[in-house]
């Protein structure tokens, strides 16, 4: 049977002793290089996390680099507001320029720092609640805004934060969120990377060797050593392996091309079915008030992860309608029950302590550019109606005129 | 463990003499070299095996 | 893939330095196998440890007796494990589905349903281990009495998962010595050929997702990327499985077990029966030894041996998976290695003339093994239809079509 001729000539002549020193040398020089690369404010050109620097294209912010994201754009004495959650707050399909945080920062003044932690596809579990509980203390004055999160407590490919926060420390203990996370440990994801055993053991490797730091900081300044289709196929095109801080900085939409109504017509059906799965939630109490039928899985779950101790009248929750076109399409009574449906849940929020507000229903059809997203026409109402209710909780703690 | 002397001829393998210093500088590259993949494996294990492209319906 | 995981790299961290600190052999031994038990609880999937153990467990008593019918009997059950847990499914919708497509569906979501959704851990690997232990056996040769030893024969996890395929009496041996005589050569040997299996995986998954992203769009490429896409398809099975393989062959040789390459730079090869030397070598030699040889080999005329070919390369095919393309596969290279084997007999002085031809032009010979092999791999990766569309796709002038 035959055996490896080169490798063992190579090995032959080479020293056991001197090959141990350079593994363990280079070891500890790329784990304490890695430690270096955590102090750095990686993404600071950046406003937001689009999907090419995020995990969808291969880029897995650590918990330190999200960290001094935040540090590098809100000094401690002004307000911060800590914008997160899914793509309606990413802001897919608008330009950086006419972002809905720039123009929040730009209503909001000098006096506070917004910072956008959104993510496709994420929750508030993805990178804010965790970045919101971390920075409590370095930010006594702090709003926390996200939109009401989805059915699914996390999206897989985020969990990775979630535990990395967690093995290193940084997160006090919340029973519920220990419950899911445990949970996960148990079951057979569909994706065998996801594990919650590997997730557990990959986060105290991270901690051990700060690999995810060293390599995130390289890919992201010389070399991105992993094949990303969405390099290729998402406009504008960027060359593969490319760093990527070079990658073109943009969340453009090519819906936005489209002139309304054709915009809103894929997948209409779909959005108005939605749409109407919230009425069913209601139903009337005694005194003739539209009330939620039980406690909504949005409420349940921000009751669950955000425990009284803290403050919740700090978190703002954003209930953005579905776009105004499609609600055009339901009848006026189940237009109303859309309205009452979703302040019926800030309700229910503010009897929980959080803030909520209702955005979106008497925008113009051009403020969205699909059935859920908002436009750059709509960015500046969303960000004007925002920046009010921020105003007024700040007003109301003392922190502000 | 016993180790072996790379500088006598081992009788299953064909010799190859090499200068010491060279052989040692070589061993140390190479163990590095071993030592920053092991660490990118680390980072490497993390990423997902297939694409994930999220899609708002 | 196991090798790239967390609990994989936890394993190892936890395995290695005790057995390299623990001197006694007895101790690494079992330290050994409980390491091997502890992958496959962990890694079992679905199926579970079950199979593996209770077949284990038969061939091992089995193994122990004289007797040829009870010998046989192991083999027939262990052909039975492999094909009831991978093939099942295969014989009812495939098979019986070509002649009764009713009953193939039925019967097929019958055993869908009684069936665990993924065969065991290793099937394939396990039952040609168990299968080669059995049939030696047979031959005469000393069984395997410690069940330490037994136990680590079958569950070998480094080449549990994805091989070489081992054989009984020079693995033994082998972790006789690697367990007594471990090194720290062993482990820096071992630690090098690891990370080169480790580099390679990198390559071959960058590979797959741009195969995966522009193979869709075939038709849409222009003429060059085609082919670069064709190239990529053959660097990324090479890569894809030589790294595994030494990914296994570099943790084994971290105990001191050494075992034999499974690839030997196949892509110099410069003829198809050459490619079979150097490609999955292991596979290779066990169906040389089990198929085709006890099928008769080349002992009964040309006609026999071309048949006995086509046999030995089908089940080859069909022992990667489940589906008539690999059946195809095994089939297209089995006629090939006739066709290599027996070119040179054509009359009229051709073949003589060819065999000339390839001995003065050596690279002839390299480039028609390598479109071979690469054409091939468009049959072990996609449907026969698709992989036909390809290749018409790759060739630059419009092929006549065939007319009924």
């Amino acid at each position: 049977m035959p055996r490896n001729p080169l490798l063992e000539i190579f090995c032959g002549w080479m020293r056991p002793g001197p090959f141990f020193a350079g593994l363990i040398f280079s070891l500890l020089l790329c784990s304490l290089a890695g430690r270096w690369a955590s102090s750095l404010d990686l993404y600071g050109d950046r406003i937001r996390f689009m999907r090419k620097i995020s995990p969808e294209g291969y880029v897995f912010p650590t918990p330190d680099h999200v960290m001094r994201f935040v540090e590098g754009k809100a000094p401690r004495d002004r307000i911060l507001v800590l914008v997160g959650g899914s793509s309606k707050m990413l802001g897919t399909g608008q330009k950086n320029d006419l972002l809905w945080t720039r123009f929040l920062q730009k209503d909001l003044g000098p006096d506070y720092s917004v910072v956008n932690l959104g993510v496709r596809g994420g929750q508030p579990t993805a990178f804010l609640l965790p970045m919101a509980e971390i920075l409590e203390k370095k930010y006594p004055r702090m709003i926390v805004v996200t939109d009401e999160t989805s059915p699914d407590w996390l999206t897989p490919n985020y969990s990775y934060f979630l535990w990395q926060c967690r093995m290193d420390g940084l997160l006090s203990r919340n029973p519920s969120r220990e419950r899911e996370l445990l949970h996960s440990l148990k079951n057979g994801p569909q994706f065998p990377w996801l594990y919650g055993q590997e997730l557990l053991l990959g986060s105290l490797f991270e901690r051990m060797t700060a690999s995810k730091n060293l390599w995130n900081y390289l890919g992201y300044q010389y070399f991105f050593p992993v094949y990303s289709p969405l390099a290729e196929d998402v406009y504008p095109k960027d060359p593969q392996f490319a760093a990527r801080k070079s990658v073109y900085d943009d969340e453009y939409d090519y819906d936005i091309d489209k002139k309304v109504p054709e915009r809103f017509l894929s997948n209409l059906d779909l959005h108005l079915k939605t749409a109407r799965e919230t009425l069913v939630r209601l139903i009337k109490d005694p005194g003739g008030k539209r009330v939620l039928r039980d406690e909504d899985t949005s409420v349940t779950r921000f009751n669950d992860l955000i425990p009284e101790e803290r403050d919740r009248s700090r978190y703002l929750l954003l209930n953005v309608s579905i776009s105004p076109y499609v609600l055009s399409k339901l009848s006026p009574v189940e237009r109303e029950d859309y309205g009452d449906a979703l302040e019926a849940m800030n309700q229910s929020l503010a009897k929980k302590g959080f803030q909520a507000v209702r955005l979106g229903m008497d925008y113009p059809y051009e403020a969205y550019n699909d059935a859920i997203h908002l436009s750059d026409d709509g960015a500046p109402l969303m960000a004007r109606d925002v920046a009010e209710k921020i105003r007024d909780i700040t007003r109301n703690k003392g922190w502000s005129r | 463990m016993v180790t072996m002397n790379p500088l006598t001829p081992d009788p299953k393998s064909p010799r190859l003499v090499l200068r010491p210093v060279l052989s040692v500088c070589v061993s140390l590259i190479l163990g590095a070299l071993v030592g920053i993949i092991l660490h990118q494996l680390v980072y490497r294990f993390s990423l997902p095996a297939q694409p994930f492209v999220y899609a708002a319906f | 893939m196991i090798f790239a995981t967390y609990y994989f790299l936890a394993l190892c961290l936890l395995f290695f330095p005790v057995y390299w600190c623990v001197k006694n052999t007895r101790f690494r031994l079992g330290w050994l196998l409980a390491a091997c038990l502890l992958f496959q609880f962990h890694y079992a999937g679905a199926a579970g440890v079950g199979p593996i153990l209770l077949l284990g467990v038969a061939v091992y008593f089995l193994g122990l007796s004289d007797d040829r019918r009870l010998l046989l009997g192991g083999i027939i059950l262990c052909v039975c494990t492999l094909v009831f847990y991978k093939y099942t499914v295969f014989l009812s919708v495939d098979l019986i589905g070509m002649f009764h497509p009713a009953t193939g569906r039925l019967l097929g979501e019958w055993v869908r349903h009684h069936l665990p959704p993924t065969p065991p851990l290793a099937v394939s690997f396990f039952a040609f281990e168990f299968i080669h232990y059995l049939v030696d056996r047979c031959k005469g040769t000393l069984a395997m009495r410690n069940p330490l030893q037994f136990g680590v024969f079958s569950l070998f996890f480094p080449t549990l998962v994805a091989g070489p395929i081992k054989r009984y009496e020079q693995f033994l041996p082998s972790v006789g010595d690697g367990i007594a005589k471990v090194d720290s050569r062993d482990v820096m040997t071992g630690l090098v050929q690891a990370s080169l299996g480790y580099s390679k995986k990198m390559v071959a998954d960058n590979l797959a997702l741009w195969i995966a992203h522009s193979q869709p769009g075939f038709d849409h490429l222009s003429l060059g990327m085609r082919w670069a896409v064709f190239a990529a398809i053959a660097l990324r099975i090479l890569f894809d499985f030589s790294g595994y393989s030494d990914i296994a062959i570099g943790i084994a040789r971290m105990m001191g077990i050494r075992v034999p390459a499974n690839f030997n730079w196949p892509y110099s090869s410069t003829s198809i029966r050459d490619f079979w030397h150097r490609w999955h070598i292991s596979l290779s030699l066990w169906i040389r030894d089990y198929v085709y040889i006890p099928l008769g080999g080349s002992r009964h005329g040309a006609f026999r041996r071309f048949l006995n070919g086509l046999a030995a390369f089908s089940l080859c095919g069909l022992w990667h998976g489940p589906s008539w393309n690999f059946v195809l596969w095994g089939l297209y290279h089995g006629i090939g290695l006739s066709a290599c084997t027996a070119y040179e007999h054509v009359p009229l002085g051709i073949g003589q003339a060819l065999k000339a031809t390839f001995i003065r032009i050596p690279l002839l010979g390299w480039i028609l093994t390598l479109l071979f092999v690469c054409f091939g791999w468009l049959l072990f990766f996609y449907p026969v239809h698709e992989a036909l569309r390809m290749a018409e796709l790759l060739v630059p002038i419009e092929l006549p079509k065939l007319r009924m």
